[in-house]
């Protein structure tokens, strides 16, 4: 027997204060950095109120540590909660919302707190190849060489040929999110690049280069989630998560019946859509996981911004940059504001909340409604959240 | 842990009630929960896909290809032994051979693929 059916319980939930790290090449230890975070998060809450804390964080590699859901409780003066870690490798930011979300919708806390952190760049480039790498299929993919950067080049090369996307249509994407990053002070990069410097740069695995990817970053993300009755109590600009939701997809890009269809990304947009009632032409701001050029494209098709094929099409007009039709990745992306593999998803939540709020500064994009796509191995966990004020 | 390798060819199952294929081979199907029959892959296929690693795990020594490659039907990922990045296009033909493995210390034998 097949069975389908919907429940409809729980109370609407709101983002009530978030907090960030600067976001780099950082000396402090990962929980120096969740406390960074939550410093700025609890201004104006008292942290007796929180009474649950959930941790995104990819590996237990960099810093010899799991258990990260006593560590930050203990660090964060936040002990004898329920506190766990979750992982979903570069989706465990949002995953760590996504269960705030459900804490609070289900009424297991009345405030509970998100945390994303990542401490990466004590390790060298190949041990953290290594570590992402176990984000693919151990049989088919990681006992083939294939790294995590190799399976968004090979989407790429299909990309490209079938669609007539150029190496310069990519480097284009990683332009616009280092332009949008100078204009913000806690980017790991302030800097704006050229559409020759990202040409020119290193192969990380062809037809990716160095500039086409993300950096090694370190950092921290958090958020504070509750109930309307009490968000109203706590905040004057509380922020509500219209939806929230997880799909996953196979592990390994060659199990898929057509690679080049992120189909997690579509599916948990499409739910999360559904949710809140809106649909990709209400979006007035979206941060989208741009681990590689290529995957910002491929979201652009899968979250209805572009159909198919025509994604990079977006970037060649301009459609996508700050001013433009729909502004993607003002906070300047993975490629610029920095990849903390745990804190990404919770990275791109901030960033939406400070627009929502008016609180972005100089790259601020007035809109009623943000978009966070975060996804984890390649496309093979996706977590999508609506936010609105 | 299932591997795909049987002598000198690769190995899929088939599900005996929805004809879905697996790679590697699995013992029971998930969709029907019903036994599976091993099929032999045949030695050549197609290229659907492929890029070249410049930056590896440390344990590859790049630059080497790799692709995804069409076996009759399923889909196999593995190294290309004989080209570079420019020497590859979508819909090359390549061979599958099984060796001594080049890269790890685990699995002793491993395949590979032969752009012919
Ligand atoms: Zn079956």
């Amino acid at each position: 027997m097949f069975i389908t059916y919907t429940v409809e319980i729980g109370m609407n939930v709101y983002i009530i204060s978030m907090g960030m790290s600067k976001i780099g090449k950082r000396k402090e230890s990962s929980k120096e950095l969740f406390f960074e975070a939550l410093t700025e998060a609890l201004q104006g809450v008292d942290p007796r109120d929180i009474d649950a804390v959930y941790v995104g964080v990819q590996s237990e590699t960099y810093e010899h540590q799991i258990m990260y859901g006593s560590l930050v409780s203990e660090y964060g003066g936040l002990l004898f909660r329920e506190a766990y870690r979750v992982e979903a490798c570069a989706a465990s930011g949002a995953l760590a919302l996504h269960t705030a979300y459900m804490a609070v919708r289900s009424g297991v806390a009345r405030v509970a707190l998100a945390v994303g952190v990542e401490k990466m760049t004590a390790k060298g480039t190949e041990e953290v190849t290594d570590a992402l790498m176990a984000a693919s299929d151990y049989v088919l993919d990681q006992l083939n060489g294939i790294t995590i950067p190799a399976h968004y080049a090979m989407l790429a090369t299909r990309y490209m040929r079938l669609y007539g996307a150029t190496e310069e249509d990519l480097c284009a994407v990683a332009v616009k999110n280092h332009e949008n990053a100078s204009l913000n002070p806690k980017a790991h990069f302030q800097k704006r690049i050229t559409l020759e410097e990202c040409l020119r740069s290193r192969p990380v695995a062809r037809p990716l280069k160095v500039m086409d990817s993300a950096p090694i970053s370190d950092g921290a993300a958090v958020a504070l989630v509750a109930g309307e009755d009490v968000a109203r109590k706590l905040t004057d600009t509380p922020v509500r998560i219209l939806a929230s939701v997880v799909v996953a997809d196979t592990l390994s890009i060659s199990q898929r019946p057509d690679p080049l269809w992120p189909r997690a990304v579509w599916e948990a947009a499409a739910r999360a859509y559904r949710q809140a009632g809106i649909g990709p032409r209400d979006v007035g701001i979206a941060e989208v996981h741009d681990a590689f050029t290529i995957n910002e494209v491929l979201m652009y098709e899968a979250l209805g911004f572009a159909e198919r094929g025509k994604g990079y099409l977006l970037v060649r007009e301009g459609e996508t940059q700050r001013g433009g039709r729909i502004p993607v990745n003002v906070s300047g992306g993975l490629k610029a504001r920095g990849h903390p593999v745990g804190a990404t998803g919770l990275a791109q939540i901030y960033e939406l909340y400070l627009h929502l709020t008016g609180r972005a500064g100089k790259r601020q994009v007035n809109a009623r409604y943000g978009l966070a796509l975060n996804e984890g191995g390649v496309n093979s966990t996706a977590v999508a959240h609506i936010l609105a004020v | 842990m299932s591997l795909p390798i049987r002598g000198d060819t690769l190995a899929a199952s088939r599900c005996a009630k929805c004809g879905a294929h697996f790679f590697p081979p699995r013992h029971r199907c998930p969709s029907c929960m019903a036994d599976t029959v091993e099929v032999e892959l045949p030695r050549e296929g197609t290229v659907l896909t492929f890029s070249e690693v410049h930056v590896s795990n440390g344990r590859f020594r790049p630059p080497y290809v790799v692709a995804i490659v069409e076996l009759g039907p399923v889909r196999v990922p593995g190294i290309v032994i004989n080209a570079t990045y420019d020497d590859m296009e979508i819909g090359d033909r390549v061979a599958v051979i099984v060796e001594r493995n080049r890269y790890l210390d685990e699995p002793d034998v491993w395949y590979y693929f032969v752009k012919k």
